[in-house]
């Protein structure tokens, strides 16, 4: 299942790369590779966020689709930590999250964007997975601990708006607001809550987050 | 001794008959003189090297004149007069590659030459001072800093002689020896920062006192340029006179008497009542007064100031002519045939009909006025026929506010009395008249492109516009002639006809048969009755009638599709002006950049980000091109060397094109010259000319916005002390494609970017993708 939908996400981004012409993007420079850094506050209702961040890292790779798009991957990691705010949660592991994901940029026209320098709306679908390694008491013959690895995958969805420059013909710099919520349980570790748990906590995480990222236009 | 004797009479006889020859020679001379061969005139251009300070750049010509501040000065104003260099070295360049400007021709040759001959004891000021002829129909001329002074076409049309044209030069180079142009312009630094003897001042009192510093100034040009004409050898009579072209300035060169019969033919007749019987003569206000808030002294006490400086004079003795009476009546002509032209081309159009009108009262049959005529009716019914467009109810709004300034009972001048004419005939009678106009100047000059192309032009708006057809026309004179016996019928009518031929009758049919006794007739069903025998007038009219049948038809259908299927239509024929048009070659006319930024004090023009960015322009645009193998030839009157007249002269045509592209929006055959555009087409090897323009903005921002947000909402603190701690920016970017050969416009791109920073990529960006939109191939 994930690998089909990989496949097709591989062959639906490459699609408008193969029938592109060979001029366009700035001065016939189509392909963007870089990374960045997202924050989100530690909402823990819409009216209520902790002044923490969590912390996003990630690359990514885009091509210039047309006078107003680009279309790339993105590859995100990022961690969450457990915390008193979410009891529920068996152990107090830091949670790991590997994210990929395909974003649509579409530069807007009637500020005067056009790809890839101005003023931009963005929607993402990413693939997103986390594990835990936790810790848990349980009691059969008297009481004992253990380790549990918990695991679960996730689909989620997320528009943006931001602003995209370049500085020297090659560096593009970009920064915006991305708002973003999961769509989709895909797996979880039989038996345990922690695709639920999981569900909420991306929740809380990508309601709103501030992005900064560099790349460079090849 | 018989022999000696009839010698004697026979050289007597001959000296008496000389003595009578003599005077009668003389006036001949002047006569012809006066009225030089223009049979062959055809419109005024640059010739000959262009000179040197056109070839220096606005940025050297700045760093030139900084060089002659005086550091000892207040710190305050030394930057006043550095920046006083920077505009001025910006703003005359504007005026010197404006294609408004003319140099070498013979107007400013002639010009050039009464200079010589006013400063021929002061040769080191004449090697400063460079004269040139700016084609504008107003009556002024100015002097730079620089040295450079214009004088305008305008002001050549009312000379009565050479001397007034010596003391107007005299005037204005008055003005650059002391220095003028720059001592007002720190005068007005002082005023606004209430420096110096303006400290304790309010401001209205420091705004009197900088205007009267301004007229003093005036006073010392008009002293010390007579002090100038008398130490010439021109008559100092002259300076008295020449405030009388300045007191007449708004008026036309001439006051000759119009009548409507110029525009009627033996079928043609306007309406008695179209012409005004009374008008109200021309007439300088002697008791103009002084205005305290006005740069210059009243005309009135100019003149009473030099009649006085010319009374002290011991010696009243010069010559009007010193240069050529020949060339000096020569040069008037050509500019007063070029101020017809002028005028169409300032969309003035009815002083151009009335220049016309008088140049062809003293050149009848004169080729180039005939066309200019054809041009400007043909205008008039451009203008005529869109009277509901937003420009006239512009033009409506500000007539509005002038009410009562123009008497259309009693109008003033004979030129007031053509114009209540030409705004009394309605649309149709107009159309009808420069129809068959351009028609007979047509078969006069059949070879001629231009007038062929507005006849069409002409026949297309009396179908389309007017919705006339052959039918509505009286085709013989029939009904013409049972008018007119109507009309003699009546005894009161009979009295009031001016002979008793059929063309007398009819005109009283016209001017005195109620509407019920016409028939509902109009005057103008009656003017093609000739033009209706012509086959190849028939057949151009008929074919004018299909074509404005299809168009109706068009517009029944499009109006018949759905509301969906109306906006696809409209995003297509949007799409392929903005979509890839799949050129090769392109030619870019100056490309223009200004960067205003409104947190200077001064002006709001960034002289230096202005000609940076311009440079840069040009630079992305050649980038650009040669990635997507467009040929891309830009006309840079920036870039010129000693050999670009051609150039100079191209730039004048094509602006002049541009103006009236600008004045007639839609897709209608201009008012313009299309062999000069094909000669320019041919020129080039392309008909696509292109229009760039980038203004880029500079503000404060308010912050106010962001203010709010950074405290409501601490996560976007970064981005908002950014915004903060920069000014806005703003950039707006046009292109223009048009097709000479058909006048319209084949790609049009604005786009405008808020509040983002101008940079070179983003020009870059954009740039790029302009020229790439138009080399890529065209979407089928």
């Amino acid at each position: 299942m994930n690998r089909l939908f990989l496949s097709l996400l591989l062959y639906v981004s490459l699609l408008p790369a193969l029938f592109a012409q060979g001029r366009g993007g700035y001065a016939g420079k189509k392909i963007i590779i870089g990374g960045g850094i997202a924050y989100s506050p530690f909402f823990t209702s819409i009216t209520d966020f902790a002044t923490r961040y969590n912390f996003q890292y990630g690359a990514n790779a885009f091509y210039i689709t047309g006078r107003y798009s680009q279309l790339g991957f993105t590859y995100d990691r990022f961690s969450l930590t457990n915390n008193h705010l979410f009891k529920d949660l068996p152990g107090d592991e830091n949670i790991q999250n590997t994210q990929i994901g395909i974003t649509y940029r579409m530069f807007r026209q009637n500020r005067g964007g056009l790809a890839p320098i101005g003023k931009f709306f963005d929607i993402s679908l990413g693939y997103l997975s986390s594990s835990c390694q936790a810790k848990y008491v349980y009691s059969w013959y008297g009481t004992s601990t253990g380790d549990a690895s918990l695991k679960s995958t996730l689909i989620t969805g997320s528009v943006a708006f931001g602003t995209q420059g370049l500085c020297y013909d090659v560096l593009l710099l970009n920064t915006g607001v991305r708002m973003g919520t999961p769509l989709y349980l895909l797996s979880d570790t039989t038996g345990s809550e922690f695709g639920a748990f999981m569900t909420q906590r991306i929740m809380m995480k990508d309601l709103f987050s501030v992005f900064f990222g560099a790349s460079i236009l090849l | 001794m018989r022999e000696n004797g009839l010698n004697v009479v026979i050289f007597i006889h001959m000296k008496m008959v000389f003595k009578l020859l003599f005077p009668i020679l003389m006036l001949a001379q002047i006569l012809h003189a006066q009225k030089p061969d223009m049979s062959h005139y055809k419109p005024a251009e640059s010739r000959g090297p262009i000179p040197k300070d056109f070839l220096i750049s606005t940025i050297d010509r700045y760093q030139q004149a900084k060089k002659g501040i005086d550091e000892n000065q207040n710190k305050e104003l030394q930057k006043a007069e550095e920046q006083f260099y920077l505009q001025t070295s910006y703003q005359v360049d504007q005026i010197r590659y404006s294609g408004s400007v003319l140099v070498n021709d013979t107007m400013c040759m002639y010009v050039n030459m009464v200079a010589d001959s006013l400063l021929a004891h002061e040769p080191e000021l004449r090697g400063k001072i460079h004269i040139y002829i700016l084609r504008s129909p107003v009556v002024n001329a100015f002097a730079t800093d620089q040295g450079a002074i214009f004088v305008t076409v305008g002001l050549l049309t009312r000379l009565h002689n050479e001397a007034e044209l010596a003391y107007v030069l005299a005037h204005e180079i008055i003005h650059y020896k002391r220095r003028h142009v720059l001592s007002g312009y720190i005068e007005g630094v002082k005023m606004q920062e209430g420096l110096g003897q303006y400290e304790a001042m309010t401001f209205e009192n420091r705004f009197l006192k900088k205007h009267r510093y301004a007229r003093s100034q005036e006073s010392q040009a008009d002293d010390e340029g007579f002090e100038l004409l008398v130490k010439s050898n021109y008559d100092p009579h002259a300076a008295i006179t020449a405030f009388d072209i300045l007191a007449m300035a708004d008026f036309p060169f001439s006051d000759t008497a119009f009548s409507k019969t110029f525009f009627e033919t033996p079928f043609l007749y306007f309406p008695a009542k179209y012409q005004p019987d009374t008008i109200k003569p021309l007439k300088i206000d002697e008791d103009e007064r002084e205005n305290d808030f006005a740069t210059h002294p009243s005309v009135t006490k100019r003149k009473k100031t030099m009649i006085k400086k010319f009374r002290k004079l011991t010696d009243t003795t010069g010559a009007y002519f010193l240069v050529s009476t020949d060339l000096f009546y020569k040069v008037k002509t050509i500019a007063r045939f070029e101020e017809c032209l002028l005028h169409t081309n300032e969309a003035s159009y009815f002083d151009a009909i009335y220049s016309n009108y008088t140049m062809q009262k003293i050149y009848p049959n004169n080729f180039y006025l005939e066309k200019e005529m054809v041009r400007t009716m043909y205008a008039i019914a451009l203008e005529k026929n869109r009277a509901f467009s937003f420009e006239n109810l512009q033009e409506l709004f500000q007539s509005l506010m002038t009410v009562g300034s123009v008497d259309e009972e009693k109008p003033l001048g004979e030129q007031g009395r053509m114009r209540a004419f030409v705004n009394k005939v309605d649309a149709k009678g107009w159309n009808v008249a420069a129809l068959q106009y351009a028609w007979m100047i047509h078969n006069k000059y059949p070879s001629d492109r231009d007038i062929e192309l507005w006849c069409h032009a002409l026949f297309k708006e009396l179908t389309v516009k007017n919705e006339l057809r052959p039918k509505d026309f009286q085709q013989n004179d029939s009904l013409y002639l049972k008018l007119g016996e109507r009309a003699s019928m009546d005894t009161s009518i009979v009295r009031k006809m001016k002979g008793n031929d059929a063309y007398a009758r009819f005109h009283a049919a016209i001017d005195y048969l109620s509407k019920d006794s016409l028939g509902e007739y109009k005057y103008w069903q009656f003017a093609l009755i000739n033009e209706m025998k012509d086959s190849s007038f028939v057949k151009l009219f008929r074919e004018a009638a299909v074509y404005a049948d299809s168009i109706e038809l068009t517009d029944s259908l499009y109006y018949e599709k759905s509301s969906r299927d109306r906006k696809k239509i409209r995003r297509d024929k949007d799409a392929m002006v903005t979509g890839p048009q799949g050129l090769t070659k392109v030619v870019a006319v100056n490309p223009i950049y200004i960067a205003y930024d409104y947190t200077l004090e001064q002006s709001p023009v960034d002289v230096m980000n202005s000609f940076n960015g311009r440079k840069n322009l040009i630079s992305e645009m050649q980038y650009s091109a040669s990635k997507c193998n467009l040929n891309l030839v830009i006309l840079d009157p920036q870039n010129m060397d000693t050999g670009s007249v051609g150039l100079f002269n191209d730039l004048m045509i094509i602006n002049d094109w541009f103006d009236h592209r600008t004045e007639f929006k839609g897709n209608v055959v201009l008012p313009f010259s299309q062999q000069k555009l094909d000669t320019l087409c041919a020129k080039y090897g392309t008909s696509y000319f292109m229009w760039n323009a980038c203004f880029a903005y500079k503000s404060k921002r308010t912050g106010v916005f962001w203010r709010a947000l950074t405290v409501a909402f601490l996560p976007i603190a970064p981005h908002a002390i950014y915004k903060l701690s920069t000014k806005r920016e703003d950039l707006y970017l046009l292109t223009i494609v048009y097709d000479f050969k058909t006048g319209k416009a084949v790609y049009v791109q604005r786009t405008e970017i808020d509040k983002q920073k101008v940079t070179r990529e983003r020009v870059r960006l954009h740039i790029y993708d302009m020229i790439n939109q138009l080399s890529s191939p065209k979407k089928k």
